[in-house]
């Protein structure tokens, strides 16, 4: 699952993606016909265009066995208000079946590739952002701390008040604009806070927020999506 | 509006009672001290960490007498409050006729709840609100006899028992955060508890 | 979406311009999670509790005709009295009457947000009758004239400088600097209005149906001084506040201050059956009980009636980025942060509030603490659809994802997009983007993310993906 914000802005880290689950073995296909999980429109209440854009990813990955997306609240879209924005249609029992296979990008490495070492190296300081969704939604917090722990050379730093929210929220970043910036500034303070060389994280929408806060302050931090981060990385 | 009419607002939005959840079946709940925990140490630090000073006596004679040393050492002037059945000789006899004005209130728990080092009062008859809610100081008498793990054991209790006019749940004294988020004690109701634990009657 | 109104706008930028404000909101925040997380962990399996609140609570909501009945016929046996009122006007002019009846000059309250709800203070005031708020952060917003800035701390907001000039002014002279001095200060003004009040005015925490008692809790001690001193004692509450029993009373009331102020119990918890029996030494005289639906039956049967299982216990503002950022008054209603958020529209209609359920980034933090799982995030989306629901055919954001939805049906069309996109960035990004309306609320703080020349689909189709060189 590459997403709407992948395709259209950063190709590199679906591409990443692509060569890690390579290279760790697995047959990795990319269906054309995925555009959008319909999460956008759904948190803004338009919940039948949602449903449009959702059926058209049924449809996309229905023949896929395991969906891993590089945006973990897409995956969280999917898993979580598929079964109930589809309930009581015809495509109810889809649905579900989707929810039950998509993963995020780094609890897929983890839960069902059962990663324990990974071949890769990279020097430099690194500090993690745990988007909302991704830890609330899939439960997912230390699925991409051991990743990054499997990597050589590279010193992990905590994030400080790490379960705050980056003010990203999708439309809500242009509709309460006042409200997202004031956030998305603590959140670059903590950042900044760990003198990390660089920040990761599993969804480049707030990536794309923070990043772009961090560039306006003139701070010179490099971020990453983890699959970046190990793509970059691999040996071998 | 008329009772009726308040009541059928409601059930028609509910439904008939068939087509709603069925009864209540409340999980249990896990137990939150150790099993070798003992309520007496528990309520004693519990309590003390809510701000009351706990001591342990024998008897109620002890107690008393360690009322009447409490009151002794607030001054020539300090009076007592405390419900009719509790006056004893051995408490001094400096008695205030009007809780407002006393000095120290005294007062016997029904209850010590230790999991939060709580004590509950039902007030009814001469066991009224007054002595342990308006003095500055207030003291408290406890059996041990008279202490439950939780607020679910002692609820199990009252649920047995006529409900009074009130029964009140006090745990430590009395404070507020309100003011610049800065913890102030003895607000409103009183700043000081002491509380005596009789191992006998 | 509608529009903020200019009020919200305003009240936002007034919080986030202020940075001491922030500053101190903020540290509130991380206080309270660290209280929280203490007091829940001590329970050893905190989720088991939120399951049984939760349950208590949605099933006394779901069979709440019964419990209401119930619980009438009992606060009726012990010689109380209850009206039921069916607006805020029934339940404002019914409690107005007894005062009036009553004589009284001065009334004092236990802080009590359904009175707020119905606009009480001001009607007793228009009659001439001194009202009196007794909780300490209400007594200091009575003061400066401000609405509540919290669920269980009205006067969150305020600093110690302020509070003291308020005091001050109160006391005719200038009172000293510390919170000690302030604190005796108040209690020695309120604990003369106990004692003279002709009425006492309660909110009530949480109703037990089986027996007809009213359960309030406070830290001060001013809960118990309201409804033990005055001779009336008048107990304010919504229809949904019940629990069925003595022992389900048990753990919504460990949870409620647990998750509320990271406290094993408040100091002070006050279970009131009727009035003082004939034989009780002291006690008010007779005890009114007024129980208010303004709005709430209607959620009952639909997507909202677990809205109402809400105990009131202000956690979910604790957890909330937005509630931080924006402050309490910014929700411009008596309920503040996400519960606010969620039942200011639906008590009160969507016109004017129809704005609120859009307040959040929908980050969960408050379903993962609410004690009584109050499933927030899915309630502001129900709103949400409401909204657009109402606003589709005219809204440029309903334009925009219909668009949008057509779009995603039309994979080639897409990838043609993303291609044209692609090809005419570099000249776009050389414009000035700040005046293209759509993209400034994001420009206006955060650099442009660039629209990548190729997209992936396009580098995908080209090659299956790959890179030879360093890395994989």
């Amino acid at each position: 699952m590459i997403t709407c914000l992948g395709d259209a802005l950063f190709p590199r880290v679906g591409l990443a993606a692509v060569n890690v689950l390579r290279a760790l073995g697995v047959a990795v296909d990319f269906p054309a016909t995925q555009v959008c999980c319909g999460q956008a429109a759904f948190n803004s209440g338009y919940r039948a265009e949602a449903r449009r854009s959702a059926e058209a990813y049924l449809r996309a990955f229905a023949a896929s066995e395991h969906v891993v997306s590089i945006s973990g609240s897409c995956a969280a879209m999917v898993c979580h208000h598929y079964p109930g924005l589809f309930a009581g249609s015809a495509l109810e029992a889809d649905a579900g079946a989707l929810a039950e296979r998509t993963y995020e990008f780094s609890q897929f490495l983890t839960d069902v590739l059962n990663v324990d070492r990974l071949p890769a190296r990279y020097d430099a300081r690194v500090t993690l952002h745990h988007s909302c969704h991704t830890l609330r939604m899939l439960g997912v917090k230390d699925q991409p701390e051991r990743l990054l722990g499997m990597v050589e050379g590279l010193e992990y730093v905590p994030l400080a008040r790490a379960d705050e929210c980056c003010g990203f929220g999708g439309t809500f970043a242009l509709k309460m604009a006042p409200i997202s910036a004031s956030l998305v500034d603590d959140k670059v303070d903590a950042v900044l806070e760990t003198g990390a060389e660089v920040l990761t994280g599993l969804d480049m929408s707030c990536l794309m927020n923070i990043g772009g806060r961090l560039r306006r302050r003139g701070a010179r931090m490099r971020v990453k999506h983890l699959a970046e981060i190990l793509a970059e990385g691999w040996q071998g | 509006m008329e009772r009726e009419a308040f009541v059928r607002r409601i059930s028609a939005r509910l439904g008939d009672a068939a087509s709603r959840d069925p009864a209540l079946e409340l999980p249990e709940l896990p137990p939150t001290v150790g099993e070798d925990e003992g309520l007496i140490p528990l309520f004693t630090r519990r309590a003390a960490e809510a701000g009351v000073a706990v001591d342990r006596v024998e008897t109620r004679a002890d107690a008393l007498e360690a009322v009447a040393g409490l009151l002794a050492g607030r001054g020539e002037a300090a009076t007592l409050a405390c419900p009719e059945d509790l006056r004893r000789p051995g408490l001094g006899g400096r008695w205030a006729s009007d809780p407002r004005m006393a000095t120290v209130g005294l007062s016997e728990a029904d209850w010590g709840i230790a999991v939060t080092g709580g004590v509950v009062f039902r007030h009814e008859g001469s066991r009224g609100r007054s002595c342990s809610l308006l003095p500055a100081t207030v003291a408290i008498l406890l059996p041990v006899s008279r202490l439950r793990l939780d607020l679910a054991a002692v609820l199990r209790e009252v649920a047995g028992l006529p409900a009074p006019a009130c029964i009140t749940f006090m745990t430590g004294v009395s404070h507020s955060a309100d003011i610049a988020s800065v913890t102030c004690r003895g607000v409103h109701g009183p700043g000081e508890v002491v509380l005596w634990l009789i191992d006998g009657e | 979406m509608t529009a903020t109104p200019a009020g919200f706008d305003a009240l936002v930028a007034l919080t986030t311009g202020d940075e001491d404000l922030q500053r101190w909101l903020h540290d509130y925040q991380l206080d309270a999670k660290r209280w929280r997380d203490a007091a829940m962990a001590e329970l050893g399996a905190p989720e088991a509790w939120r399951d049984a609140v939760a349950a208590v609570r949605r099933h006394t909501v779901a069979h709440l005709d019964e419990y209401l009945v119930q619980f009438v016929d009992k606060v009726q046996e012990a010689g109380g009295e209850v009206f039921l009122a069916a607006t805020a006007t029934e339940a404002r002019e019914h409690i107005a009457a007894i005062v009036r009846a009553r004589g009284a000059r001065r009334v004092v309250k236990a802080k009590s947000m359904v009175t707020a709800e119905i606009g009480l203070n001001p009607a007793l005031e228009e009659m001439g009758v001194e009202v009196v708020e007794t909780d300490l952060g209400e007594y200091i917003v009575q003061l400066s004239g401000e609405p509540p800035y919290h669920i269980t701390g009205p006067a969150l907001h305020k600093r110690l400088p302020e509070i003291r000039a308020l005091f001050s002014e109160v006391a005719g002279e200038e009172l000293p600097d510390d919170v000690e001095a302030l604190a005796a200060f108040a209690r020695r003004v309120l604990r003369d209005r106990f004692l003279t009040a002709d009425v006492g005015i309660s909110g009530v925490n949480l109703g037990v149906a089986a027996t007809g008692t009213v359960v309030l809790v406070t830290n001060e001690g001013n809960g118990r001084m309201s409804t033990t001193l005055p001779r009336t004692h008048i107990a304010v509450m919504g229809i949904e506040r019940l629990v069925p029993d003595w022992p389900n009373l048990a753990p919504v009331l460990t949870m409620l201050t647990r998750a509320g102020t990271g406290e094993r119990a408040t100091t002070y918890v006050s279970a009131i059956t009727g009035p003082r029996r004939s034989a009780d030494v002291d006690g008010p005289d007779e005890l009114h009980v007024v129980i208010v639906d303004n709005g709430r039956s209607a959620l009952l049967g639909t997507k909202y009636q677990n809205a109402l299982t809400c105990i009131r216990c202000g956690c979910c503002a604790d957890t909330c980025p937005v509630y931080r950022t924006i402050g309490g008054h910014a929700y411009q209603s008596v309920y503040s942060g996400p519960i606010g958020a969620v039942i200011t529209p639906l008590l009160d209609g969507l016109d004017g509030h129809a704005h609120l359920p859009f307040a959040s980034t929908l980050c969960g933090a408050c379903d993962a603490a609410c004690p009584a799982r109050v499933p927030l995030t899915e309630l502001l989306l129900e709103l949400r659809s409401d909204v657009a629901a109402r606003e589709s055919a005219t809204s440029s954001w309903g334009l925009g994802f219909r668009g949008f939805a057509a779009l995603s049906e039309r994979p080639r069309l897409w990838g043609g997009a993303l291609a044209a996109a692609g090809a005419a960035w570099p000249a776009v990004a050389r414009l000035p983007l700040q005046w293209l309306r759509l993209l400034a609320p994001w420009t206006g703080s955060r650099e442009l993310p660039a629209v990548a020349p190729r997209s992936f689909r396009r580098i995908w189709a080209g090659g299956r993906g790959g890179r030879r060189g360093r890395g994989c």
